[in-house]
């Protein structure tokens, strides 16, 4: 027996010695390291979670990070991936605010080490002080779905926490959870199912509103708040979808048609315009930095073309008047995109009130289905338009959101693999240039991305942690008790 | 062997005759709706739940259920064993070890219980695990002779609880017996121990309720997650096998061994129970979808039709299975009308958001080469599981549909994940040598003909224009005769007369003329001859291909209908029938 543990520990031993951290006589490559995820040149924040990655085919990686100014910081656990402590991470990252840090790795392969060429990652003097992201989590399929959630996650650390769960409300769909501004106190959203309700949580007290009334089309979809709070935005949307029988193109999600309007969070009204419910198609309204303007998107019923490809959003804006709770009384078309050949969605401005960020896409109203779709920014003072080629890339982008102080967004592409959504991250400077972007960190990026199933949807920065009373909202929804909105114009 | 055993022996051959042979499909069923994964992260995933050990053995069994003869074998040794750990706890109860065939008879009640309970497909496995949990935590507990074990129960009861959920109450119940009989004699210490065992026990449900547990409801934490796949219901049944369970020990403990007679009769009740409440627990209909779709999932082409000639379940499921069947041995143009016929619906069924009824759809979609649909069926009906559980079943023809259209990233996602199971990873490793090499998929015995099939250009999939879609898979693939069988069968069922008259010509490929036409089918020559005849209103000059009895039976038809009877038996298989129905 006593032999049998010396076996197995002199086994450990040489299983350790085999992938020892140090590397010895590495031979030198001028290249960069197959890396995943590529986080070469990318601009971080100080304070992020450590930039973990894997080198490919590699046995075992030792990475050594040097800041430019001061500190190091070596990950040599002897894993296939650089796996860096968390704390001296963030010290090297603090230290080194608006320098770079250099990664110099190092990767075994058939008792052979290799070191590759150095290369940079620029640590902005722009902090990004929210404590996380919130997203939903769901499997990129066609009609049902089954294990969604909404989930945050720490963007300091690891951790990932769920705000409500499939498990919590077996059967309801779930989605569009927005704040005010990144601020957790303030959030809503929508359950979708047997029990529909919108919720809107306000310093922990919760209301579930029924937002179906006989003035409108249907419940409020797509929401964006009021800075003051007391309004939020919304548009309703009678979604459908095809299916094709293709290789590059499987669905198209489209609107059968689509309204714009406010919800008057004192009131519980609606506040309807006939400017925002014509016969054509308004949708995803967003309020304005100063929130006296909303900006929208819309489209000419596509069914008069007849075909899903000439679904094509123009960006539009109406003035709001906060005070009194009214809509303006003509609309302005800021960028006519469907003159133009393509579509414009999701329109965020920046809560400096610089720049307004955007999807575009050949055609449709739901752009993330559609590879060339990519991400713009529109100077608010100049009112040009350019694309942030380096955050862009050959898969679709959408679903961006802005961090409080407007120097970070963050975004969901399915560059990794065409069907799942992660999540991006990119810094824009005061000039409106973007970053290089890089994906959300993970402790073991490679196992976790390989393993997941789910996409990531409408992310959006939080400035704290969402506090949810899960069990008791779960009762709520399930109670089936609703204030019903009313209406007025 | 000992003669009170064979009431167990007799119980299991009983069982697994059943569920091997009689109702192998409640194995496939149990077996599709899972996935169960060999690694570290799959266990801790269950681990992290309360009464997720319970779960992960269940599916840990579950999966040998892909051999219906296997699982068969695996679930009668669990009733079996179940039974048998009840008498082993009714032996720890009372002490007493002369036992006698009647102890063993009425300890297998549990199982009789759980056995009748089973015919509802949505009990999950779990449950009976948790029972078998509880018995066998129970006989370990009672290992300990001091009386200081009771103190035990602060660890155990929290420990056992998250390991198997709703088996803590069996368990502490089962305790607390024991512990009352054994140390403090009378009822009322044992009532004050059952009491502070139970409320011990809640105490820590609610506690997982309020802190780790909080996205359960309150119902999963007390009755088991995964106990049930509509985990918004606990049947009636769950409590009451689980409350045989604690009062069939106690109830043994207290008889005697009974007469020979008595032990005879018991053993043979408890033997005939399952056999004979099988009709009112394991709903016909429902497990004739179950057959045909397990007939389907093994292309056991005739069967389906054999089984579907004996009992043909009104449900567009049971129909695409036929239909599918039919068109597979090159019968559909023949035989359609042999069977009533639901219209399209009965050969493509539309999606509806369960499980279930798309899965025959799916498997048509594959053998037609319409490979994103099949993605579709089987992604949906995958996220439409209630329990939220994967199937590998749908995995796997997930992963096929991403290789053979070429989207190797995630074919290989899948493909990874069908690597961790037991009887579907030879086929991962398999498949997971083509990614990244189409010229591979399109040379493979096994994909070279959908690959082939499948729709090379954009083509909007809908089912307005179904027989157009497939006339168009055929034109493509001009050997894709299944496509064909389908459009013409879509036209049939739809009355499109016109357009299948159009689309006939397909079927006699290489003939220009129509009397050169030789061997179609009887449903077309009915459909041809209906078509000429409604519209020139009588006298027609009728291809020579359609058959002296064709053109008797229409006039037979013809002369019932005017004078306004009922087609006899003779014309319930012609097309004519359908079609009158139908309109």
């Amino acid at each position: 027996m006593r032999t049998t543990i010396y076996c197995l520990m002199l086994a450990v031993l040489l299983m350790a010695a085999s992938c020892a951290p140090a590397p010895k006589n590495a031979v030198q490559k001028d290249s960069l390291p197959g890396m995943f995820p590529d986080y070469a040149g990318v601009t971080i924040p100080a304070d992020i979670a450590p930039l973990n990655f894997e080198v490919s085919d590699a046995e075992c990686v030792y990475v050594e990070a040097r800041g430019g100014r001061q500190g190091s910081l070596t990950a040599a656990s002897g894993k296939t991936y650089a796996d860096f402590d968390i704390e001296g991470w963030h010290q090297l990252t603090r230290q080194n605010c608006g320098d770079s840090i250099y990664l110099s790795v190092c990767a075994l392969r058939d008792g052979q080490w290799t070191q590759y060429r150095t290369f940079g990652i620029f640590v902005s003097p722009d902090p990004l002080p929210e404590y996380g992201v919130t997203y939903r989590k769901i499997e990129p399929g066609y009609e049902t779905f089954s294990q969604i959630g909404i989930f945050q996650r720490c963007i300091h650390t690891f951790d990932e926490y769920a705000i409500v769960a499939h498990t919590a409300l077996q059967g309801q769909c779930m989605n569009c959870h927005v704040a005010n501004r990144c601020d957790a106190s303030q959030f809503q959203l929508h359950i979708r199912g047997q029990h529909p309700a919108t919720l809107v949580q306000v310093d922990g007290q919760r209301t579930l509103l029924n937002t179906s009334t006989d003035s409108t089309i249907a419940n409020c979809m797509y929401p964006y708040w009021h800075p003051s709070g007391r309004y939020i935005a919304y548009s309703l949307n009678l979604i459908n979808q095809c299916f094709f029988e293709d290789t590059t193109k499987t669905i198209e999600v489209f609107d059968l048609a689509s309204d714009a309007l406010v919800l008057d969070l004192q009131t519980n009204e609606l506040i309807l315009s006939d400017l925002l419910m014509t016969k054509d198609f308004e949708s995803y309204p967003a309020f304005s930095a100063d929130g006296n303007t909303i900006y929208f998107c819309t489209s000419r019923p596509w069914m008069d073309e007849g075909l899903f490809d000439s679904i094509r959003y123009d960006l539009c804006s109406i003035a709001f008047d906060a005070k009194n709770g009214k809509l303006g009384n003509h609309v302005d078309t800021i960028i006519a995109a469907s003159k133009q050949g393509y579509s414009i969605t999701h329109p965020r401005p920046s809560y400096d009130g610089k720049f307004l960020l955007y999807s575009t896409s050949s055609c449709s109203v739901f752009p993330i289905h559609h590879p060339e779709s990519d991400l713009w920014l529109l100077d608010l003072a100049t009112m040009e338009s350019h694309p942030l080629t380096e955050a862009n890339s050959n898969g679709p982008e959408s679903f961006h959101n802005w961090s409080t102080n407007s120097r970070w967004i963050v975004f969901a592409s399915k560059r990794h693999n065409g069907l799942n959504n992660l999540l991006y991250f990119s810094h824009v400077d005061s000039l409106g240039h973007a970053s290089k972007a890089f994906l959300l960190p993970q402790q073991n990026p490679r196992q976790y991305y390989d393993n997941l199933m789910h996409s990531y949807n409408v992310p959006d920065f939080t400035m704290q942690k969402v506090d949810l009373d899960v069990r008791a909202f779960a009762g709520e929804v399930f109670g089936d008790e609703r204030i019903q909105v009313g209406v007025r114009r | 062997m000992d003669m009170k055993y064979i009431t167990p022996a007799a119980f299991f051959a009983v069982v697994y005759w059943i569920y091997a042979f009689v109702r192998p499909e409640w194995c496939n069923f149990h077996e599709q709706y899972q996935m169960f994964l060999f690694g570290w992260d799959y266990l801790a995933g269950h681990l992290s739940i309360a009464s997720g050990m319970a779960d992960y053995l269940a599916e840990f069994v579950v999966q040998f259920f892909f051999f219906p003869a296997l699982g068969a074998a695996l679930w009668a040794a669990m009733l079996t064993g179940l039974g048998l750990l009840v008498w082993r706890a009714s032996l720890a109860l009372s002490g007493n070890v002369d036992s006698s065939g009647l102890h063993l008879a009425l300890a297998l009640v549990p199982s009789v219980l759980v056995g009748f309970y089973c015919g509802d497909y949505n009990m999950m496995l779990a449950f009976p695990m948790c029972l078998v949990m509880a018995l066998l935590m129970f006989l370990l507990y009672q290992r300990l002779a001091s009386r200081r074990r009771v103190y035990f129960q602060i660890f155990l009861i929290p420990l056992f609880y998250w390991l198997s959920g709703y088996g803590v109450f069996v368990y502490a119940a089962l305790c607390a017996m024991a512990d009352a009989r054994r140390f403090w004699r009378g009822w009322l210490p044992g009532l004050a121990l059952l009491s502070a065992y139970a409320a011990f026990s809640v105490l820590c449900v609610v506690m997982a309720g309020y802190t780790v547990m909080r996205q359960y409801p309150f119902i999963d934490l007390f009755c088991g997650v995964n106990f049930y796949r509509d985990r918004m219901v606990v049947p009636f049944m769950q409590h009451l096998s689980a409350f045989s369970v604690v009062l069939m020990p106690a109830l043994i403990a207290l008889l005697g061994r009974g007469g020979k007679a008595v032990q005879v009769v018991c053993g043979a009740l408890v033997v005939s129970a399952i056999p004979v409440l099988m009709p009112f627990s394991h709903d016909k209909f429902s497990y004739s979808l179950m057959k045909i779709d397990y007939l389907v999932r093994n292309q056991r082409w005739k069967d389906v039709i054999s089984f579907c000639q004996v009992y043909l379940p009104d449900d567009s499921m049971a129909y695409n299975g036929l239909n599918l069947a039919l068109a597979k041995t090159g019968q559909l143009p023949d035989r359609m009308f042999e069977f009533p016929q639901m219209g399209q619906e009965g050969l493509v069924g539309d999606f509806q958001r369960n499980a279930v009824s798309c899965v025959i759809t799916g498997e048509a979609f594959y053998h037609l080469g319409l490979i994103n649909q099949v993605l579709r069926v089987f992604f949906d009906s995958q996220a439409s599981i209630v329990n939220c559980n994967r199937s590998a079943r749908f995995t796997h023809r997930i992963a096929e549909s991403y290789l053979v259209t070429g989207r190797y990233d995630m074919a290989a996602k899948h493909i990874r994940m069908l690597e961790k199971t037991l009887f579907y990873s030879a086929w991962a490793r398999e498949a997971a040598g083509y990614l990244y090499h189409p010229d591979k998929v399109a040379s493979s015995s096994r994909w070279s003909q959908i690959a082939r099939h499948r729709v090379q250009d954009n083509m909007l999939y809908t089912v307005t224009d179904m027989s157009d879609m497939f006339l168009r898979l055929h034109h493509q693939s001009p050997d894709n005769q299944l496509a064909l069988q389908y459009a013409m069968a879509c036209d049939l069922l739809n009355g499109n007369l016109p357009h299948f008259m159009r689309a006939f010509p397909l079927t006699q490929p290489g003939k220009n003329q129509v009397s050169q036409y030789s061997n179609v089918p009887k449903s077309y020559q009915e459909a041809v001859m209906y078509a000429m005849v409604t519209q020139s209103g009588g006298n027609v000059d009728l291809p020579p291909f359609v058959s002296q009895e064709v053109r008797n039976s229409f006039r037979d038809f013809d002369n019932m209908m005017t004078m306004r009877q009922q087609p006899d038996k003779r014309l319930f298989s012609t097309y004519w029938r359908y079609i009158v129905s139908y309109r």
